[in-house]
């Protein structure tokens, strides 16, 4: 298509040009006498749109561990980790999300090949500077259907997971979910080459 | 057919720029990128005379003056980046300088031009690249006090390095973040 | 311990010297922290209360985008190239996929065009409403502000349905768009805000643009010619109120923008009346072409480009080559210089954002002899964006 031939349309000077008054100003009175259009938010709710871009859910199962979540990041935010769940080593590691240097952007759920890592519309995560509570701020995500029944009995976006015990020592970890179970694993290493087999206490080898 | 017309209509309108500007300057290069885009290439020394030129042929705004670091070529490449109200055109002025600290001095353009001074400034602060002439070199632009001699956006800054040495990393976790992945 | 003679000393060979001129003036720093300058700070030199001389100081917003862009992958920079322009954050997007699209020279498919055009339009119909919350405080018509901040809040709920955020939407990629438009009731929603923002237009210009306290604050002050302000390099709405008429999208079109009709405003007076004007009738230029838009509706196809490339997004390499592209945001000309050289990373990404022109010299030199109250006014009818300068 010929791109050559536009000119400028160029608007006429009186349509652009206004004249001062001194009695129109007075006509904005008239919002005095009508409804106020502020929400006040703790008392009433606003609607949050459907696929808002809030926390993650993997599903285990399909994760193989690839990696390309943590490659793609633009906050360096992944780290993949090394799990201990009911005795047995999962095969493949898992992402561990950093919520501190995270940006919400969403491309680790785009690039992830098998589909295992996904995000749900929970925003509101708020602590005070105490240690125990800031150690919420990284997670290995839950599965997405136990997402789905905590926020079908608390219908209020705020992070599924009440409270995380970590111990340096054993390496144990437990997440208080809100509705009250209790999920444990350890972990053995970070990184994508596997850990040193059998000693609980060494942390893992170095990346590539 | 209307096709092939169009085309040559719309790149000869470009060339022609291009050669009424060469006709004048043989001792630039120029050709034509796409439609509207237009490249030069130009000596270190000449060109203050080329911009004055470029002046008089029609291109009114200096858009900016970027520099490009090629370490394998030993070299710095400035690309003044200029508009052509008249002609519709955006035109490339490229010239190369050695890339050493006390050898990368260029003339200023700023009573051509007077805008380039702030991009002088800018390019002075970040790559090093001196303008002789322009008499706010020394003021501070962008970067503090701490910052000031070291032209953190060369190839060879190690800007993690740097950002760990300077700040305390407030990494709580288990795991050290000392090699990345990307 | 640094002594104060050695702190003077070195002020004074800078230029920013903290002894007064002579015994009538007075310095004072228009400091960072100030609503009327966001984040950007001017030391001016007083007789009384007029300006006698000024000396613009950015920095305070500098995060080094253009050296942490070169250390991550290509589709990865637009999460953090973004935050440069806050009040319009789809504009970097787009000029970075554009520059992007025309080194590796595929083709956008019409869907993603039609997309893209809608979301800059929004992009620009917000940008106005905040110009015009910023304009109206400074002004002092508080309640004119408000207005605009509410309006704006509907189209901060239709970007937050479209892109999954409000304010940074993380949306143009190169190849396309990210997702897809939701449903159809998503446009009929957009059309009603349409509808009531051109309807709310009358009361804006009741209280701000036919006010006669506007006219007497600002007809006057700030005056550039013509040839002023090429020399300088403004662009934009600035010099389209010297009398110069030069818009990106008719000068260099690029989308959908030359199947679209539209008129340009041009003033010739030059003084800060003028820009203010100028803003206002672009303004209502943007409302009809997003009319136009909806009238045409998204024609159908996909909408990103389809490349087996693309599915080992870390790894995506782009040939060797070079770009520059610009688009016309309501601050300015919006600019990016984008080289590689065949890797998985950029080599040189280059943001020119329009501040750097008209928000050092012309400042400078258009502050010399106004009232203290004038400097707020005069930098607000020339949209000053502090992280453009810096990045």
């Amino acid at each position: 298509m010929k791109m050559e031939e536009i000119e400028f349309k160029v608007a006429p000077e009186s349509k652009i040009r206004k004249k001062p008054s001194y009695i129109k100003p007075w006509l904005g009175l008239k919002y005095l006498f009508k409804k106020p259009v502020t929400i006040k938010i703790p008392y009433e709710k606003t609607q949050i749109a459907e696929k808002y871009r809030g926390f993650h859910s993997l599903d285990w199962k399909k994760c193989v561990g690839c990696n390309f979540c943590g490659q793609i990041c633009p906050a360096r935010a992944i780290e993949m980790t090394w799990l201990e769940v009911d005795g047995r080593m999962e095969k493949r590691p898992h992402p561990k999300i950093d919520y501190g240097r995270c940006t919400f952007c969403q491309f680790c759920v785009d690039v992830c090949p098998t589909g295992a890592l996904g995000f749900v519309s929970n925003y509101m995560l708020t602590t005070e500077w105490k240690e125990e509570e800031i150690q919420l701020y990284d997670w290995v995500p839950i599965h997405p259907d136990r997402i789905r029944e905590i926020n079908e009995k608390f219908p209020d976006y705020r992070f599924p997971v009440e409270k995380i015990e970590f111990d340096r020592e054993t390496k144990e970890v437990a997440y208080h979910l809100r509705d009250g179970e209790i999920f444990k694993f350890r972990i053995l290493g970070y990184g994508i080459r596997p850990p040193k087999p059998a000693k609980p206490v060494k942390t893992g080898e170095e990346k590539k | 057919m209307a096709d092939e017309q169009e085309k040559g209509g719309v790149s000869m309108r470009e060339q022609a720029i291009i050669d009424g500007i060469l006709t004048e300057a043989p001792y630039a290069e120029g050709k034509v990128r796409r439609e509207r885009r237009v490249e030069f290439k130009v000596p270190a020394d000449r060109i203050r005379d080329f911009l004055k030129l470029l002046r008089e042929k029609g291109f009114e705004l200096m858009l900016q003056i970027t520099v490009v670091d090629w370490p394998k070529d030993g070299e710095y490449e400035l690309v003044y980046q200029m508009w052509s109200i008249e002609h519709r055109t955006h035109a490339m002025v490229r010239t190369r300088i050695p890339r050493e600290l006390d050898k990368a001095r260029m003339p200023t353009v700023r009573d051509i031009y007077p805008v380039a001074e702030t991009y002088e400034r800018d390019a002075h602060d970040f790559f090093g690249v001196y303008f002789e002439g322009n008499e706010k070199m020394e003021m501070p632009w962008i970067l503090d006090d701490t910052e000031q001699g070291l032209f953190p956006y060369r190839k060879d800054f190690d800007m993690l390095a740097y950002v760990k040495k300077k700040y305390m990393i407030l990494d709580r976790f288990d795991e050290n973040k000392d090699n990345y992945v990307i | 311990m640094v002594s104060q003679s050695e702190l003077v000393k070195e002020a004074r060979e800078n230029g920013m010297d903290l002894l007064p001129l002579d015994k009538d003036t007075y310095e004072l720093f228009f400091g960072p922290q100030h609503m009327a300058t966001e984040n950007f700070s001017i030391i001016l030199k007083m007789d009384g209360h007029r300006v006698v001389k000024a000396i613009a100081n950015p920095g305070f917003l500098h995060r080094g985008f253009e050296k942490l862009a070169e250390l991550r992958p290509w589709h990865t920079n637009i999460a953090l190239l973004l935050r440069i322009c806050v009040p319009e954050p789809d504009v970097p997007e787009a000029i970075y996929s554009m520059a992007v699209d025309e080194i590796i020279g595929w083709e956008l498919p019409e869907r993603a065009q039609w997309i893209r055009t809608t979301v800059l339009e929004m992009a620009r119909v917000s940008a106005y409403l905040f110009w015009i919350m910023g304009l109206s405080f400074k002004l002092g018509v508080y309640t004119a502000g408000q207005w605009a901040a509410a309006y704006r809040e509907r189209l901060m709920a239709l970007f937050e349905q479209l892109t999954g955020a409000r304010v940074y939407h993380i949306y143009t990629i190169p190849g396309g768009v990210r997702r897809d438009i939701p449903n159809d009731a998503w446009l009929r929603r957009l059309r009603d805000t349409v509808e009531y923002i051109k309807g709310k237009l009358p009361d804006f210009d009741h209280l701000v643009f036919e006010n006669y306290i506007t006219f007497r604050r600002m007809e006057g002050i700030g005056v550039m010619d013509k040839k002023f302000a090429l020399a300088e390099g403004v662009t934009g709405p600035n010099i389209r109120a010297t009398g110069v008429p030069y818009d990106v999208r008719r000068a260099d079109p690029y989308l959908l923008y030359p199947e679209l009709d539209f008129e340009i405003p041009v003033l010739e007076d030059g003084d800060a009346l003028a820009r203010a004007l100028v803003r206002r009738y672009e303004l209502e230029q943007d409302l009809y072409i997003l009319e136009q838009l909806l009238e045409m509706g998204p024609p159908d196809g996909p909408y990103k480009v389809q490349d087996p490339k693309l599915k080992n997004l870390p790894r995506f390499k782009v040939p060797a080559g070079d770009a520059f592209a610009h688009v016309e945001s309501t601050k300015g000309d919006f600019g990016a210089y984008v080289v590689s050289d065949g890797r998985n990373k950029p080599y040189r990404v280059q943001i020119r954002g329009p501040s750097i022109a008209h928000g050092i010299r012309v400042l400078e030199q258009l502050l010399v002899g106004a009232r203290i109250a004038d400097v707020p006014v005069i930098l607000m009818s020339l949209d000053n964006c502090p992280p453009d300068i810096d990045r």
